[in-house]
């Protein structure tokens, strides 16, 4: 039942 | 805690207020009031971001999170350890270090 794993990455948008 | 120091297990880590939150196609997109900079979370980091709405310790953040998802605990906290300390560079976050009693 374990969701699929993606590395969290913190992305900074350009508006 | 400044924005070199490295985080550790029994760190405490919570989100700070102030930033606007938006759910987009399983994302979370963010607009900090401060800083007036956007962010976009992905779908884990909008996981872990939910997590930390209560302080709680590293190492207890990443046993929900070792239960949640198909990773093993010792790659998660590497990964989420790098992502508090973007979070952390950007002022999102506020740690607590633990006195290592």
């Amino acid at each position: 039942e374990k969701k699929e794993w993606q590395a969290p990455v913190l992305e900074v948008l350009d508006v | 805690m400044t924005a070199s120091t490295q985080i550790n297990t029994n760190d405490r880590v919570i989100r700070k207020e102030g930033n606007l939150v938006s759910d987009m196609g399983g994302e979370k997109v963010m607009m900090s009031i401060t800083s007036g900079k956007y962010y976009n979370l992905g779908s884990t980091g909008g996981r872990i971001w939910e997590l930390i709405a209560e302080e709680q310790t590293l190492d207890q953040l990443i046993q929900v999170l070792a239960a949640e998802y198909d990773i093993e605990p010792e790659r998660c906290g590497e990964q989420v350890v790098s992502f508090l300390e973007h979070l952390l560079r950007e002022d999102l976050i506020d740690i607590t270090v633990s006195s290592g009693v």
